[in-house]
């Protein structure tokens, strides 16, 4: 228990710094298991560690006794953006600061009786984290400058084995959530040429807000052979509220100056909704003999969902905004390989994700888009029945080089290019 | 065993670094003319077109009329356009006063410019003329007419044959591309008045249209025109600044003791109705106490002035049948423009929907909302009918569609941003609108008489 007492600091020192960047379509994180992202997140039907909380709870069922689960990813972004006409316009190029972010995950699970199982867990199923270079001149920064989503998720899940080929598993979500939005305000010259006066930065931020889910999966094995699993995580909406503060930028005009410093909205409380879709996730396991495991599984995720980020101020509503992003519900599939030799097991997986923004959605706040994954996953047994066992993953995600095509809803047009990389590490003990 | 290793490794390694590298920035691709050839851009057509802003002509809009911007865009033969220096012709309005309010838009000060580039030999490559219609496009004999009056045509006609002639057949080399932009002023120039009874019917147009666009058709046959259908008159500032409403001293509406609106007094002395339309020319009246009946204030001036009682003249009001009636005919030149364009491989430009789409939602444009709102919305010059220069890049971005979409060119859009100026005369110190007082434009008289000079009533 030592170990799982270090395992959780570890875990909770992650979360402390936890802005995490969107990995799998829009926001949604699916890195919350080595093993599983070593065969490239395919282990709905065939998942064997504590993280078997997130990938299908039912197969908690055929975990023995008590085991405890830590870690997490450290995954680093990189987005780059040219632009074309008419804005930014060609030969225009951005890029987002390089970040790291380590992504903490934490699960318990228990096995009762013969048939019962508990597991909790704490993870970040959804984040972003937009921080574009030089701020003062970046030519989207009418749009944002800077943008974090970060979500701490704590779960407990129930499962049974129905009979020895069927178990089920429902459980609940407890998920606290907060944004904060940074852009530029521009204002016309008053005078009535057309012209812009930069004047304002406008900072939101929101504290943690909880928000409530629930979760139901199953898990069937008819034969040796053979591993199907099935689970539904549902959405979860978060009332966030929070605070936005104006600090106005002079302009090298007096008179503009005073003109804005009398219409400056004043800091105020400001309220939004964060939409976490729902997710449907089914897998097939093959077994072939003791040492091989070949897995597909099929991820549905409700974007649709995500309509927009309102935003209310509660002092100046003729403030209100609403940012009309009207995603669309996608589809990953995925399919990995486990090996396990007598020494180790090494997995590999690839996966395949559509992107979840529309073309007219693509924007520097979350540049969305389709994605190549290919991962590869080592796995290592130590001491007594190898009780401890440590599980590494290498992926690397190549985003789709995807383009406004002209059509972006803040005439913002152009290119991205989208490249992250992810490590990952659990230690996972058994008693 | 370590062969395994090693290799593990380097797959994590290359996985690691690949693809991280930045992207390149995209070159401009070279503007494909498709079916068109833009290798000499030329225009006919009236105010719009000609770079008409704020009651005068003058070179700094002169060349960034949405057809400069065209031809700059399209990499086209420079444009020789019938420049005018100084502060204009006649002079610009300009925003005299904006704080405190009201704002306050004169000429008073500025000198008459000159043209120059008047001995040019040949046609100038934008023979837009202020006040033009489309019946000039052909015929000489009401040029110089004395019911016209107008300056313009001795400045840009110069006598030397119809609009349409010279643009057909005096360009060396000749034009390959032309804008044409007719049916504005012969319902704008009424309305402006007061008046509800197009210049042009419906089937007059139809026909001078069309002969038009044949003449065209046959003395320039390799050339590709590009026609403007015309923007509903609602759609202009010039109507819908000065509220048919009584307003308080801080821009609100005055209401009865039921809640009602109470309305400014109009032709005689009937209470004008929420449909009806002041001209913004009216404001200078309503300032003084015009229309403002007995017993109540005008605020309009910044100090509250006594309503005299007197109603608001027949020519500073557009009834809402005379609107109506001028909206019925607008829909009859469109049709006629969409049919008779098709009629040739020419290509119908829909700025009506782009006037409307400012009027109503607005262009949200680099984080900023621009609308049809006189002067503080960016996109109308002084005198409330004229695009300023950013609304003549909206213009030019609106052409590039239609012709990209047409012909099967690739011409890029350009950045509206980058004809943003100050002011909308580009001068003075832009101050901010203050409460919701209209501004108060003096000077209109001259303002319209300049604008539409074929016809402008005695001023009030």
């Amino acid at each position: 228990m030592k170990c799982a007492r270090y395992l959780a600091a570890l875990v909770v020192a992650g979360w402390a710094m936890l802005p995490a960047p969107a990995h799998a379509a829009a926001y949604g994180i699916y890195e919350q298991g080595a093993a599983v992202l070593g065969m490239g997140g395919a282990g709905t039907a065939s998942v064997h560690d504590p993280s078997a909380l997130f990938f299908n709870p039912a197969a908690m069922t055929r975990l023995t006794g008590t085991q405890v689960q830590g870690g997490g990813s450290l995954l680093m972004p990189f987005t780059s953006f040219a632009g074309i006409s008419p804005y930014p316009g060609y030969g225009t190029t951005e890029e987002m600061e390089a970040q790291k972010f380590p992504l903490p995950t934490f699960y318990l699970t228990h096995h009762y009786g013969e048939k019962s199982a508990l597991g909790i867990g704490v993870n970040s199923p959804f984040g972003l984290g937009v921080d574009w270079k030089n701020p003062d001149t970046f030519s989207g920064r009418y749009i944002v400058t800077k943008a974090d989503l970060r979500v701490i998720n704590a779960s407990a899940s129930a499962a049974y084995l129905v009979n020895p080929k069927l178990s089920i598993a429902f459980g609940g979500n407890l998920t606290w959530a907060k944004v904060a939005l940074h852009n530029r305000s521009f204002t016309p010259a008053p005078g009535g040429g057309g012209g812009q006066f930069e004047v304002a930065k406008v900072d939101l931020e929101s504290d943690y807000t909880p928000g409530y889910g629930w979760n139901l999966a199953l898990s069937l094995v008819p034969n040796k052979s053979w591993t199907f699993g099935a689970t539904y995580r549902s959405k979860v909406l978060v009332f966030a509220h929070g605070n936005a503060d104006f600090t106005q930028i002079q302009t090298v005009n007096a008179t503009v100056n005073a003109a804005v410093a009398a219409q400056l909205p004043p800091d105020q409380p400001v309220n939004t909704v964060l939409r976490f879709p729902a997710t449907w996730s089914g897998g097939v396991a093959w077994h072939w003999g003791e040492s091989w495991t070949v897995e597909g599984d099929v991820n549905y995720t409700e974007w649709s969902l995500f309509e927009d980020l309102p935003i209310y101020f509660e002092k100046t509503p003729a403030s209100n905004e609403r940012i009309v992003e009207e995603y669309d519900n996608t589809l990953r599939g995925t399919f990995g390989v486990e090996h396990r030799l007598p020494a180790f097991t090494y997995r590999f997986g690839y996966y395949y994700e559509q992107a979840a923004a529309p073309t007219e959605s693509v924007s520097p706040i979350l540049p969305d888009t389709g994605r190549n994954g290919g991962t590869l996953g080592l796995g290592m047994g130590f001491g007594k029945d190898k009780r401890l066992t440590i599980d590494l993953y290498e992926l690397a995600l190549f985003a789709q080089h995807r383009w406004t095509e002209d059509v972006n809803r803040d005439n913002f047009n152009g290119h991205y290019r989208t490249y992250i990389n992810s490590s990952g590490l659990t230690v996972a003990y058994r008693w | 065993m370590k062969r395994m290793h090693r290799v593990i490794g380097i797959l994590l390694a290359a996985a690691a670094f690949a693809g991280c590298s930045k992207i390149k920035p995209i070159t401009a691709p070279k503007a494909v003319s498709g079916r068109a050839s833009f290798s000499v851009v030329a225009a006919l057509g009236a105010n719009l077109t000609a770079g008409f802003q704020s009651g005068g002509l003058v070179d700094r809009h002169q060349t960034r009329s949405y057809v400069s911007l065209f031809a700059q865009q399209v990499g086209a033969r420079p444009l020789d356009v019938p420049t005018i220096n100084g502060d204009g012709i006649p002079p610009l309005l300009r925003i005299r006063r904006l704080l405190p309010p009201p704002t306050i838009i004169d000429s008073i000060g500025r000198n008459f410019g000159a043209p120059t580039n008047f001995a040019i030999p040949t046609a100038y490559h934008n023979m837009a003329v202020p006040g033009a219609l489309v019946s000039d496009v052909n015929d000489t004999s009401t040029y110089y007419a004395a019911a016209r009056a107008n300056p313009y045509f001795g400045l840009i006609a110069r006598g030397q044959g119809s609009l349409g002639l010279q643009v057909t057949t005096h360009l060396n080399p000749p034009a390959t591309f032309i804008a044409f932009q007719f049916g504005q002023i012969e319902v704008l120039g009424p309305a402006t008045k007061g008046l509800g009874t197009p210049l042009l019917t419906g089937v007059q147009f139809a026909a001078l249209l069309k002969a038009a666009l044949d003449t065209i058709a046959v003395r320039a046959p390799a050339a590709k025109v590009a026609v403007f259908n015309v923007p509903d008159i609602t759609l202009y500032p010039f109507f819908t600044t000065l509220p048919p409403t009584l307003l308080d001293a801080t821009g609100n509406i005055l209401r009865d003791a039921n809640g009602n609106p109470r309305f400014v007094l109009g032709p005689n002395n009937v209470r004008l109705t929420a449909n009806d339309y002041i001209l913004l020319r009216a404001s200078t009246l309503l300032a003084s106490g015009y229309g403002y009946p007995l017993g109540t204030y005008s605020f309009l001036s910044g100090a509250p002035v006594p309503g005299n009682g007197i109603g608001l003249a027949d020519s500073m009001v557009l009834s809402s049948s005379e609107a109506l009636g001028l909206a019925a005919e607008i829909r009859r030149y469109n049709t006629i423009i969409d049919t008779t364009t098709l009629r040739h491989d020419y290509v119908r430009v829909d700025i009506d929907g782009l006037f409307r789409t400012a009027a109503t939602t607005g262009f949200n444009w680099h984080g900023t909302t621009y609308t049809s709102k006189f002067v503080t919305g960016g996109l109308f010059s002084l005198d409330g009918v004229s695009p300023n220069d950013i609304m003549h890049a909206f213009i030019c971005n609106r052409l590039i569609e239609a012709v990209n979409m047409r012909y099967g060119s690739t011409i890029p859009f350009l950045d509206p941003t980058q004809y943003g100026t100050l002011t909308s005369s580009r001068g003075g110190a832009p101050r901010r609108e203050e409460a919701g007082l209209p501004p108060l434009v003096l000077s209109s008289g001259m303002m319209l008489r300049d604008a539409f000079p074929w016809r402008d009533p005695a001023s009030p």
